[in-house]
């Protein structure tokens, strides 16, 4: 252990590992031909059955020890040599002598755990700025000579000796390094196994950044405030032809009511007339025609000029005795004059109609066109608020190139969509959290000894359509676990949000965000579930089918869902179902059926009111009728039914359980316990092996047992992705790890473990704690 | 009198004005000397009272609490997980609010609003919220009598109990003393939130 041994890739296995690999399915292949009864009930420890194979564990251990101590001894050298101090070295001591801590406890090696635990805490202390750096590399020099003696002599002798834990301890405090109160301030007494109870996730969510008041200033393109100023006089220049067209239809409106008051009184007297003759200077007054009027007149004095005429007619017609009429020929009478009025009232109201219709017609177009510059002055204002990416990618771009990796490889960084912009609060929302998820994927991330000829690529692709906006950032080589905790709590503030990450074609790993430009307006669905409209965002429904002319994995109902009670409506012809969108490793169609998808609407969201809040319900809309429309998150809500969803059939084969730790011993070692006990058992090295086992159709297991400390994705990491896959709803999840905090057991349940195990855990509290998971 | 003291305009509820308008004169100017003289009242800090039919109970609540009466909407939106005396969730002045029946609330059944219920909308701090009651008249604070400040705790947290007199027209003093529920709504308001806020159970 003198030597300096190169540091080694963790993730990869060495021609041992292969041969303890074998050894242990050799075992296993025996003790399948020898098989006894399962009836009897586990009463030996795990010490009993590490006894069985304490050299093949205890040398298993012993690799992963010596590669864990030669990185602290690496990072502890390239500190002192070091002119500046640089905190991120110190993580990679805490991790390392994390992993220490967990695997020596499980081998029995309690001393090496101590001094391991020594050494964690004086790391975190100094990262935490707890403690001065200088003391700090001091107490680590001290800390590390011991634990490297103590596993030479356990390779030497196959115990770990006299470990001088006590000198160490006096050397510490000499220091002015309290251990006890350290190791007591840090971690709380919490018993070896917890079942966690569950509950319903934290409402205290936050409901929206108050973008309002984020910034007093915010950064406006000069271009596009010119715009929205003409835009904004164009608007104003509609009112007065708005106001115009509306008091020539109010103008139209008063003839029309006039003329239909008219023709109203009309009706009432012609029945009289028609029966009783009414005095020619009654009809005058109810007629306003002039013809009338004026017909009327002769009508009156034409008697008494008939008689002077006939007195003044010449000698020639003076035996004629058909009275002279000056007007027409023919005779008015007062049913002619009647039928006349009544004729020229229809007419006045058919033009008024018509003039109103025409007016009515001028007036909507005016409206039309009023709303068309009302959203064009709106899209005119957001636009105001959207900010290019480039300062973000400038500043991702020297996280990359003053990373720890940079000053030791080749690093290459790569950009695409220069043209995509976003609202300028939420890419202040996200600039943070995205420089730290590349931080901690690049930090820790050790290069592969045959990747140190190619560049090292860290790409970041930016691609918008419409309202949402979709990033992808990648890397060309496996990376630290834990980055999804830095993204995972303001993309939950963002409506309409998500995240996923996946393999990439150069072999590493690639997050992809999808979040809304700006905020406010979402694009959703209306649908129906029995009386009740709800909304859901277009990013959660790939493409509606209908249920009975496509085959479904997993089909729910959004009425069970939410806990509403069908409407006993008339069963139609088509049933709709808005299919999930599929992450690229789901093969699994999952549906989420509905009484009526109504209409597209591109309504204003706004959060619900902090005690009206539920899980699966992510704001509340107000369409054009006051009504109140609720929008809905589909995975939460399959997540988290309001109603438990009915338990599937008994399960009659063996139940399925996943072991993801990337710790070969430890991962190996509950193997063998579990299949011992009769369980179908998978492994995962990391957290994206364990992610795709998770989504195999086949095989996705009953129960999941993950470490939190693990590359490319961490136990929290894993939890923050499984609760976007519904079809992973019922895996019972269980942690097992060293972390005892309360904060962690709070962390893990809040993400929804069911329980937490603390390493080292006996034999009997895990087959207990899955027993009880699996039978509950 | 100092012209400052007066406020030049001063509204008058409807009941109070009516009852104002049955007083002869010598009552009316007895009746304005007592006001003049009398301290404003601790126990009695609001000008009315809204009568409202719960049931088998008649209650009051006084109308200062209330931001609004409005009618109430023909549809409501269900909330999930919601206690069973809850309607839903309607629009009011482009806010979300939920709703409830309050003679279910008080008598924690389901709720089933009447046809002539009317929406009370109450207020207090940040929380607004709902009440759907059948309101049957108004009272005048002058008519109301409370029993004793203790009787508050005697039926729930949100009640308490209180008689109110009734002076008739002829100026004789005509004793009705009935006894109904007054309700504290601020009361009403944070054991609502607090109950519909309350985790449900799930899956």
């Amino acid at each position: 252990m003198d030597e300096m041994i190169p540091l080694p890739d963790e993730n990869e296995l060495s021609e041992e590992d292969f041969a303890v690999l074998q050894s242990f399915e050799a075992k296993e292949d025996w003790e399948l031909k020898h098989s006894l009864s399962r009836g009897a009930a586990i009463v030996s420890s795990m010490n009993q059955y590490e006894d069985d194979n304490p050299e093949d564990l205890l040398m298993f251990f012993a690799v992963e020890a010596s590669e864990d101590i030669a990185k602290m001894r690496h990072a502890l050298s390239q500190l002192e040599q070091d002119e500046h101090i640089d905190l991120v070295r110190f993580i990679t001591v805490q991790r390392a002598a994390h992993k220490i801590y967990g695997t020596a406890g499980a081998v029995g090696c309690y001393q090496m755990a101590t001094v391991a635990q020594y050494i964690e805490v004086i790391a975190e202390k100094i990262t935490a700025e707890l403690l001065f750096p200088v003391i700090g590399i001091n107490a680590l020099s001290l800390a590390l000579p011991t634990l490297e003696q103590t596993l030479q002599h356990l390779i030497a002798h196959g115990n770990e000796g006299a470990v001088a834990l006590t000198e160490l301890e006096e050397a510490l405090r000499n220091l002015n390094i309290d251990l006890q109160e350290m190791l007591s301030s840090d971690r709380e007494i919490v018993p070896p196994s917890m079942l966690l109870e569950h509950q319903a996730p934290p409402q205290a969510l936050p409901t929206t950044v108050s973008h309002d008041l984020s910034t007093p200033f915010v950064g406006i393109d000069a271009r596009r405030f010119v715009h929205l100023v003409h835009s904004s006089e164009q608007l104003a220049e509609l009112r007065a032809p708005l106001e115009n067209a509306h008091a020539q239809v109010l103008a139209i409106q008063q003839e029309m009511r006039t003329a239909q008051a008219s023709l109203r009184q009309m009706q009432l007297i012609l029945p009289t007339l028609l029966t009783h003759k009414i005095p020619v200077s009654t009809l005058e007054k109810h007629f306003s025609s002039s013809l009338v009027t004026r017909i009327l007149n002769q009508a009156t004095p034409r008697s008494t000029l008939v008689h002077r005429a006939t007195s003044d007619l010449s000698p020639a017609n003076a035996t004629d005795t058909v009275p002279w009429d000056e007007l027409e020929l023919e005779r008015y009478n007062e049913k002619d004059v009647l039928i006349h009025a009544l004729n020229e009232a229809i007419t006045v109201v058919s033009i008024t109609s018509a003039r109103l219709d025409s007016a009515l017609t001028s007036l909507s177009m005016k409206q039309q066109g009023y709303f068309e510059q009302v959203a064009t002055v709106r899209s005119s204002t957001l636009l105001l608020r959207l900010a290019s990416l480039q300062e973000f990618v400038s500043r991702l771009q020297r996280e990359v190139m003053m990373s720890e990796m940079a000053q030791t490889q080749q690093v290459q960084f790569e950009f695409a969509g220069e043209d995509t912009e976003v609202d300028q609060d939420i890419l202040a929302l996200l600039t943070h959290p995205l420089l730290q998820l590349v931080h901690t994927c690049i930090a820790n991330t050790s290069p592969q000894q045959d990747a140190m000829q190619q560049p090292y690529r860290v790409w970041l692709h930016a691609n918008g359509v419409g309202n949402e906006i979709t990033l992808e950032i990648g890397f060309s080589m496996t990376v630290s676990g834990g980055a999804l905790e830095a993204i995972r709590e303001p993309i939950q503030r963002l409506n309409g949000s998500t995240y996923y990450l996946q393999r990439n074609a150069a072999g590493g790993v690639s997050f992809y965000l999808r979040f809304p430009r700006a905020y406010g307006k979402a694009q959703c669905l209306l649908v129906r579930a029995g009386s009740q409209y709800l909304i859901v965002p277009f990013s959660q429904v790939q493409r509606v089918v209908d249920s009975k002319q496509e085959k479904l994995d997993i089909l729910y109902d959004l009425c069970e869902l939410l806990g509403f009670s069908a409407a006993s409506t008339v069963q139609s012809s088509i049933q709709p179902v808005l299919i999930l969108p599929q992450a690229v490793s789901s093969h699994k169609v999952i549906g989420v059926s509905v009484d009526e998808i109504v209409s597209e609407i591109e309504p204003i969201v706004k959060p619900l009111i902090p005690y009206l809040q539920r899980p699966g319900l992510t704001g509340v809309a107000i369409d054009g009728k006051g009504h109140v429309l609720l929008m809905v998150d589909l995975p939460e809500l399959i997540r988290h039914p309001i109603i438990p969803q009915p338990t599937s059939e008994p399960q009659v084969e063996r139940p399925k359980i996943l072991v993801a730790d990337d710790s070969v011993s430890l991962r190996q070692s509950v193997i063998q316990t579990l299949r011992h006990d009769n369980y179908t058992v998978l492994e995962a090295r990391d957290g994206m092996v364990a992610l795709e086992k998770l989504l195999e159709e086949e095989n996705t297991p009953d129960l999941f047992l993950l470490d939190i400390e693990m590359p490319n994705l961490n136990g929290y990491d894993l939890l923050s992705i499984m609760s976007l896959y519904p079809e992973l709803a019922n895996v019972k999840i269980v942690m097992l790890t060293s972390r005892s905090s309360e904060k962690h057991i709070q962390r893990a349940r809040e993400l929804g473990a069911h329980a937490y195990l603390t390493k080292p855990c006996s034999r009997e509290v895990l087959l207990e704690t899955i027993q009880t998971l699996l039978h509950r | 009198m100092d012209e400052n003291s007066i406020p030049q305009t001063t509204s008058l509820s409807r009941t109070h004005a009516e009852f104002l308008e049955q007083l002869n004169d010598e009552e009316f100017w007895k009746y304005a000397a007592n006001t003049a003289h009398s301290s404003p009242s601790l126990d009695q800090p609001f000008e009315e009272y809204l009568v409202c039919d719960l049931g088998a109970t008649r209650s009051i609540l006084p109308i200062g609490t209330l931001r609004a009466i409005v009618a109430p909407p023909h549809l409501y939106s269900l909330l999930p997980a919601s206690p069973t005396w809850m309607c839903g969730i309607m629009a009011w002045r482009g806010t979300a609010i939920a709703v409830i029946d309050l003679e279910a609330y008080l008598s924690n059944t389901v709720a089933q609003p009447r046809p002539e219920s009317m929406l009370l909308v109450a207020q207090q701090d940040d929380i607004t919220l709902g009440l759907l009651a059948t309101i049957v008249g108004y009272l005048p604070a002058d008519l109301v009598e409370p029993i004793a400040q203790s009787a508050y705790d005697a039926v729930s947290p949100c009640m308490g109990t209180i008689q109110w007199v009734y002076k008739g027209k002829s100026g004789k003093e005509v004793e009705r003393r009935e006894d109904a529920v007054i309700l504290d709504i601020p009361a009403i308001l944070t054991d609502v939130v607090q109950q519909v806020r309350m985790t449900p159970s799930y899956g």
